[in-house]
C-alpha cells in the first residue's frame, strides 16, 4: 500500500515537472512564434489617452503597431523654467491609454561623449537668451533595470524679437555592459538626421537624432532584441517641443518599456 | 525523513531567495549603479516578499501554503531564469519552492 502511493506520488511528481517545463517553454518560445504569425506590412496607428490618475501628461502619445514591432511616439512640450523630471511611460493599447509615473526631480547629467555640431556663422541680432535641451529615451526591463539610453542635447539662442537661432547639439549613448541583471547591450548605430533644420518664420530650430542598440545573451544566445530611439527637439523662444519615439522589437522585445527624461 | 527534505528544501529557497536579493540590490556583480526605487519596489515584492512568506509557513508548519510563494515569484524567477548572469539562479530557487511544496503535499497524502 506504502509502495503504491509512493509510486503514484513519483508519477505524480513526474507529471507536475513536465507540465511546469512545457510551461516554461511555451512562455519563452511564444513571443516568436505570436510574431511569425502577424501579417508583415500591416501598421496601425492609435492615439493613447492618459490614465485619469497621471500626473504627468503628454501633447500626443501614439501607438504604432506593425508586423514585428511596436512603435511608442511621444510629443512633450517643456516651458523654461519646468523641473527636469524622469517619466516611465506604459502604454496600454488594449484599453487605449498610457500611464505615466514620475521617477526623480533632477537634471539629465551633461556627458556628451560623440559627435557634436556647433554654429560657424555669425548670428545677426543679439542674442537674449542661451537656452539648451536635454531629451533621453532610457529602454528597461521589468525588473526596471536600465538597459540602453540615448541621449540628445540642443543649444539654441532666442533672439530679441522672437526668433531663434541654432548654437550647437550633441548626444550621448550608454549600454548596460553588463547591465544589473547581467545582460550585455551594444550599441549598432547612433546619428543625427541630417542638419538642424528652422521653420519658415524661424520661430523654431529643430534636430533629429537616432540609434539602435541591441543584445544577444538574454534568453536564447543566437536571438537578437533591439532597441530603436529616435529623439527630436524643436528649441521654441519659450520652451521646447519634443517627440521621443522608442521600439523594441525581436526576442521577448514585449518584456521591455521605456523612461523618458527631459531637462 | 520526506518531511525533513521537504523543510530544507523550503528553507533553501527562502534563504537562497534572501541572499540573492540583497546581492541583487546592494552587492550587483555587474553594476555599481544604485538600483532604481522601482527596480526595489519590484525586487521585494516579487522575491524578497514571497520568500518571507515561506519562511513564515515553515515556522508556523502551514506546509500547504508553500505552493504560494512558488506562483507569487514565478513571473520574474522566468525572466531573471533567461539572464545570463547569476540571478538566473532565481529560477532554481522558485523551483525549490515548488519542489518543496510537492514534498509536503504527497507527505500529507501517504499519511
Amino acid at each position: 500500500m506504502v509502495i503504491n502511493l509512493k509510486m503514484k506520488g513519483l508519477v505524480n511528481i513526474k507529471k507536475i515537472s513536465i507540465l511546469v517545463l512545457s510551461f516554461v517553454l511555451l512562455l519563452g518560445f511564444s513571443t516568436n512564434v505570436f510574431a511569425a504569425e502577424k501579417t508583415i506590412g500591416e501598421q496601425n496607428k492609435q492615439i493613447l489617452v492618459s490614465e485619469p490618475n497621471n500626473s504627468i501628461t503628454f501633447k500626443k502619445v501614439e501607438i504604432i503597431k506593425e508586423s514585428d514591432k511596436t512603435t511608442v511616439s511621444v510629443d512633450g512640450h517643456v516651458e523654461f523654467g519646468d523641473v527636469p523630471k524622469k517619466v516611465q511611460i506604459e502604454v496600454d493599447a488594449k484599453k487605449g491609454t498610457y500611464k505615466t509615473k514620475l521617477l526623480s526631480v533632477g537634471p539629465i547629467i551633461k556627458n556628451p561623449t560623440s559627435t557634436s555640431d556647433s554654429a560657424s556663422t555669425i548670428q545677426p541680432m543679439s542674442a537674449t537668451e542661451l537656452r539648451s535641451a536635454a531629451v533621453t529615451i532610457n529602454s528597461i526591463d521589468p525588473a526596471y533595470w536600465s538597459l540602453a539610453r540615448t541621449t540628445q542635447y540642443l543649444n539654441w539662442n532666442v533672439w530679441s524679437d522672437g526668433t531663434v537661432g541654432f548654437s550647437s547639439r550633441s548626444l550621448n549613448t550608454w549600454d548596460g555592459q553588463p547591465t544589473q541583471g547581467g545582460t550585455y547591450w551594444y550599441l549598432n548605430w547612433i546619428s543625427f538626421q541630417g542638419d538642424p533644420w528652422y521653420t519658415s518664420n524661424y520661430t523654431m530650430v529643430g534636430s533629429d537624432l537616432s540609434s539602435q542598440h541591441y543584445n544577444y545573451d538574454f534568453g536564447l544566445p543566437n536571438l537578437v532584441t533591439y532597441a530603436n530611439h529616435n529623439i527630436s527637439i524643436y528649441g521654441l523662444s519659450t520652451g521646447y517641443d519634443f517627440n521621443a519615439t522608442y521600439s523594441h522589437s525581436g526576442e521577448f522585445s514585449s518584456l521591455l518599456s521605456a523612461q523618458i527624461w527631459y531637462n | 525523513m520526506k518531511m525533513l527534505i521537504a523543510k530544507i528544501t523550503g528553507l533553501l529557497a527562502a534563504f537562497g531567495s534572501m541572499i540573492l536579493v540583497i546581492i541583487l540590490l546592494y552587492f550587483n556583480p555587474y553594476s555599481s549603479e544604485k538600483s532604481q526605487f522601482g527596480t526595489m519596489m519590484i525586487v521585494y515584492t516579487t522575491l524578497f516578499a514571497p520568500a518571507l512568506f515561506a519562511l513564515i509557513c515553515l515556522i508556523i508548519k502551514r506546509y500547504r501554503l508553500m505552493f504560494i510563494p512558488f506562483i507569487w515569484s514565478l513571473p520574474i524567477s522566468l525572466y531573471l531564469g533567461l539572464t545570463p548572469g547569476v540571478f538566473s539562479l532565481i529560477m532554481l530557487t522558485c523551483i525549490l519552492y515548488l519542489i518543496s511544496a510537492l514534498l509536503f503535499l504527497f507527505n500529507h497524502k501517504s499519511k
